[in-house]
């Protein structure tokens, strides 16, 4: 076995994450091998070291509770065309995010609400796109290619994307009213 | 009072109740914020930030998950977004509480690089990865509970975390005695 390949084995051991049998394979091998029994003392005194990062004292933030602000709200925001898609975000009420779709090479985001703050949309639509693994994968190898930090990107649609975007979406629209 | 009987209150009206939940888990996100963007004020922010969209968003918030859960979701996601804006311009705060006082200069300096070292190393993780290491090692977590707040599998938080500690391992290995195999 390489010197990775046991390194990682030692990992999954300290993890708790073998079987009885690997895990006494193990233990016997350890037994004999002196080497290996340094490299999981190593692991955990890297472990260890870890705590040399611990946080700085902290007394905790100041609260305050608002009533949340309730505004009409309705705003469009763009994202480039990452490996991004369509993503239509349709939430009425705060009850349900009633449509969601995605679709290749597209990057448009669309969020509605009635009672959401544009920075609220913006960050409802981002954990949106982050609980989506395929579209997170698509945005890093975007990010990775093209170097470039797509969020700084997104903004505010000027008019002619906005109808641009219109048309798109009564387009998609239809096609879900027809499907 | 458990979680999910504050929340129900606070969306009752019992506003100022939301409180217990900022107590009872602002140190948790402060650390977690902390291994992330190693800056102080950075760190105190995104608590904050968290906690203002969980609470506006509560009514949202309909049991599915744990409230922790959920919270943690939005906390790393204003995190990984500020990590993504490369707003993390300073790295490891100089925090003169964190120096200790009974230690020689030569003592305190050694500890300081050390500190530096750890820091550095743990930078150096790609944030998920990050994340999933503080999640496990520190507080730790089961990969299920990582995997949901993630929404991965389990298999790639167990593959995330082990990767983490092999860098670890490679990163520190001027401060750590041993061999391989």
């Amino acid at each position: 076995m390489s010197e990775d390949s046991f390194r990682e084995k030692l990992v999954r051991y300290l993890d708790g994450q073998l079987d009885a049998s690997e895990r006494s394979e193990l233990e016997r091998h350890l037994k004999k091998c002196y080497g290996c029994r340094k490299e999981l003392e190593a692991l955990k005194a890297t472990l260890v070291l870890t705590s040399a990062d611990a946080p700085p004292r902290f007394t905790g933030i100041e609260w305050q509770t608002s009533a949340p602000r309730r505004v009409r709200w309705w705003r469009w925001v763009w994202a480039p065309a990452a490996a991004a898609a369509l993503i239509l975000l349709a939430i009425f009420g705060g009850d349900a995010v009633l449509k969601r779709e995605v679709e290749a090479n597209e990057g448009w985001v669309v969020v509605e609400d009635d009672s959401l703050s544009a920075d609220e949309g913006m960050e409802l639509a981002v954990m949106l796109i982050s609980e989506d693994d395929e579209l997170v994968q698509g945005i890093e190898s975007y990010e990775e290619t093209v170097s470039a930090d797509i969020y700084s990107e997104i903004d505010e649609l000027t008019e002619e994307e906005e109808a641009a975007f219109m048309g798109l979406l009564e387009e998609k629209l239809q096609e879900m009213e027809r499907s | 009072m458990q979680d999910h009987e504050v929340i129900e209150r606070v969306k009752k009206g019992d506003a100022d109740l939301f409180e217990i939940l900022v107590r009872r888990y602002e140190g948790r996100l402060f650390a977690l914020a902390w291994r992330m963007l190693h800056n102080r004020a950075d760190a105190e922010d995104a608590v904050q930030e968290a906690f203002v969209k969980a609470y506006r968003a509560l009514n949202r918030f309909r049991g599915d998950a744990r409230f922790s859960t959920w919270l943690y979701r939005i906390a790393l996601n204003h995190i990984l977004n500020k990590l993504r804006k490369g707003s993390r311009l300073r790295r490891a705060d100089l925090d003169p509480d964190r120096m200790e006082s009974h230690l020689s200069p030569t003592q305190a300096l050694r500890q300081r690089k050390l500190q530096l070292a750890v820091a550095r190393a743990i930078d150096e993780l790609p944030p998920r990865q990050r994340a999933i290491f503080h999640m496990r090692y520190e507080e730790e977590r089961s990969h299920a509970e990582i995997a949901e707040i993630f929404g991965i599998s389990e298999g790639a938080s167990k593959a995330s975390y082990h990767h983490a500690v092999i860098k670890l391992r490679e990163s520190l290995e001027g401060f750590v005695t041993g061999s391989g195999s």
